[in-house]
């Protein structure tokens, strides 16, 4: 059909169909590039890559000790890399740490709270780093209220809360500036079943709703693969599977993530 | 829309101030403390001068072979002149005491007289032949208490009394036209200092030291309690991030961690400050309720050039802040390698020790005149610069404070910068010192 069309046309649809191939597909939030990180002798992070696309969530999963922690601190700008390179949203971590910080928000593990301060005062400091106005810091708080789902309790001290009310603080905490990229680490250690589940459908409504990015880790297999559209599976500071749930566990043979995750950790030992 | 670095403030200031332990044990304790003190020092010094105001007996036995005793001592000018000072006397030989060895009897059984003053058998022919006369005193110590003492000056006022009185007679006895107070007090000298070229009239050098001795104590002490408490908090805002686990948090922030740290040691001055000035009021009013009741001669220190005028109050706000902030930053180093607050307090022990040895150096050094090169070294070291620049200050020697400014803004941007380094650093984050026992996970 396309003989019929002269030269130019046939530009012109190429171009078209060419925008709207991109336009569908996502761009790359982080770029990972042989990234090494060495404490000493100690090599906790040994020359992984990978790439998480935009709105996308990510899954780092691993035994203790596979360097899932310290990629994310290197992602958040906590630490830096020994060799290798990390870029997230076009900003490299090391040369430009603060416009990174500007687009990023960073859940750590053991992520505690001010025990002095009520719930809201602890959202509203936090909220004052990021905001551009108070505005902007009442919507914030307001959002943040909304997911950590506390309600009055937030007018109370921190002190009082329970673990899982801290963590779905620190959560809300996370979320409420809407950044670019969520860097989660075991979001949902320290809940219950009940507000575990919760969080895991709200941070899926999340990004639906506003296009956030999302690199998480997690012991939970069965987290990971309702969560995640791909993940890495890491050990010994190396990356040894990575892809969608679906497709690592019809590659190995296996009926759910958490077999692939131990079929390959066995073969890796 | 708060800036980051007040919104830090803010938030430091909030923590502590909330804190119970921090609040009761850094703040209110020593704000109430010293006022409780002053209220009883105060009560027990006025009931002790009450007591010295109260009427007391004396109990004199009378062993004099003469007949001059009798004279003097019976005489109504001297019980006059004893009543002044509500001095009653009462002849003991009267109740049965006749020699010494009845005396502690005596005193134990009879609550009303308090001390027994001894006339010995030679009282008159020692006065005839102008020779000194030994009278014994023996004082009932009922308590160990300050009513003793009192006694003791009632004793004293007696013997000054009938000393004065055997003198008079002594020179109206040899020239009856002669005038007694005349002789005993024939010049009336007044005292003037001259400091630094201006006359101080009636004013005495040791009036002058006294005062500048309580000036040397009080500063180098209220400076000692500043730095410790304003180490102790910017130790344990640094420590409690790592204990609580926010660091992590709020290293990832989009803030500058200079401005981080600026925020923290501001925070930790101004409780400082907050307590400082609290612990101050209550030490002054305790100094105040002590010397209250001891008249001590008052002296105007900006009458004699040794007050601080406006460019000195200026010139010691600038060298604390400068000196404050150079320790506080080394101490925010030293805190961060601490992974809980009772590290930190343990680390900061440290810089606490040499404090508090400089500030008693100091204090006694300046009290005694011991002036050397010591003072212009510990003029250059930030945290003993407050002990000692007071002393160049209330003298107007502005040159070396001006001098060891220079000095403490390079220190204070050299520490500065390596804090703030040090916090941009991955180290703030696996720094680790931990003492005692790690406490297991559960």
């Amino acid at each position: 059909m396309l003989k019929n069309f002269t030269n130019t046309t046939r530009f012109i649809v190429a171009v078209i169909m060419l925008s709207t191939y991109y336009r569908g597909s996502k761009m790359d939030a982080v770029i990972v590039e042989d990234l090494h990180k060495y404490f000493g002798k100690i090599k906790a992070v040994d020359g992984i890559s990978f790439r998480v696309r935009e709105r996308e969530i990510f899954g780092l999963i691993g035994p203790n000790g596979a360097g899932k922690t310290t990629t994310l601190r290197i992602l958040a700008t906590l630490l830096k890399p020994t060799s290798g390179k990390v870029i997230i949203f076009d900003h490299d971590v090391v040369k430009e740490p603060m416009e990174v910080r500007r687009i990023i928000s960073y859940l750590p593990e053991e992520a505690g709270a001010y025990g002095q301060l009520t719930g809201y005062e602890y959202l509203r400091f936090m909220a004052g780093f990021v905001a551009k106005s108070s505005e902007e810091v009442d919507k914030m708080v307001k959002l943040g209220a909304e997911i950590s789902g506390l309600g009055e309790r937030l007018k109370d001290k921190i002190k009082t809360y329970s673990k899982g009310m801290k963590r779905r603080l620190a959560l809300a905490r996370a979320l409420m500036s809407i950044p670019k990229l969520a860097i989660l680490d075991e979001p949902t250690s320290g809940l219950d079943v009940i507000h575990a589940y919760h969080i895991r459908e709200m941070l899926k409504d999340f990004v639906k709703k506003y296009g956030v990015t999302i690199v998480l880790s997690s012991h939970n297999m069965l987290e990971i693969e309702y969560l995640c559209d791909r993940v890495v599976i890491m050990h010994k500071g190396k990356i040894i599977a990575e892809g969608e749930p679906r497709k690592l566990c019809e590659e190995h043979n296996a009926e759910n993530l958490e077999e692939v995750f131990v079929k390959e950790v066995m073969v890796h030992a | 829309m708060p800036s980051a670095l007040v919104n830090i403030i803010k938030k430091e200031l909030r923590e502590i101030f909330r804190d119970p332990r921090l609040f009761l044990g850094m703040i209110l304790i020593p704000l109430i403390m010293f006022p409780i003190m002053g209220i009883a020092m105060k009560g027990i010094m006025s009931s002790a001068m009450e007591k010295s105001y109260e009427e007391a007996t004396l109990g004199i036995l009378n062993l004099d072979e003469g007949s001059m005793a009798d004279q003097i001592i019976g005489s109504v000018e001297f019980k006059v002149a004893l009543q002044q000072y509500n001095i009653t006397i009462v002849f003991v030989n009267e109740s049965g005491v006749t020699k010494r060895e009845d005396i502690p009897r005596f005193l134990s059984e009879n609550r009303t007289v308090q001390a027994v003053i001894v006339i010995p058998e030679n009282f008159t022919e020692c006065i005839n032949n102008q020779t000194p006369t030994v009278v014994e005193v023996y004082i009932g110590m009922r308590d160990i208490s300050f009513a003793a003492s009192s006694v003791e000056g009632k004793v004293q006022i007696f013997i000054d009394v009938l000393r004065k009185t055997i003198s008079y007679i002594v020179m109206l006895s040899s020239n009856p036209n002669i005038n007694p107070v005349f002789i005993e007090n024939p010049i009336l000298p007044i005292q003037n200092t001259i400091y630094k070229g201006k006359i101080l009239r009636n004013i005495s050098p040791s009036a002058i030291a006294s005062i500048l001795s309580f000036q040397a104590f009080m500063i180098p002490i209220a400076m000692m309690v500043l730095l410790t408490m304003a180490i102790q908090f910017a130790a344990i805002s640094v420590a409690s991030e790592k204990e609580q686990k926010t660091l992590e948090t709020l290293l990832s922030l989009p803030v500058n961690r200079s401005t981080i740290l600026l925020g923290k040691l501001t925070g930790s001055l101004i409780v400082s400050l907050v307590g400082t000035i609290g612990y101050m009021l209550g030490f002054q009013y305790y100094m105040s309720s002590i010397t209250e009741s001891m008249p001590i001669e008052q002296v105007p220190l900006e009458a004699i050039g040794l007050g601080i005028d406006a460019i000195g109050y200026i010139l010691l706000a600038i060298s604390l802040f400068l000196s404050l902030l150079s320790t506080l930053s080394m101490v925010t180093i030293l805190a961060a390698f601490a992974e809980d607050v009772r590290s930190a307090q343990s680390l900061t022990g440290i810089l606490i020790l040499p404090i508090t040895l400089i500030a008693f150096f100091s204090t006694f050094a300046i009290s005694f005149g011991i002036i050397g090169p010591w003072i212009y070294i510990l003029l250059v070291i930030p945290f003993s610069n407050p002990m000692v620049t007071p002393y160049f200050i209330m003298n107007k020697t502005y040159l070396p404070v001006i001098l060891s400014m220079v000095a403490l803004i390079i220190e204070t941007l050299v520490s500065f910068q390596i804090a703030a380094r040090f916090y941009s650093s991955e180290k703030i984050l696996t720094a680790r010192i931990r003492f005692g026992k790690r406490r297991e996970k559960t």
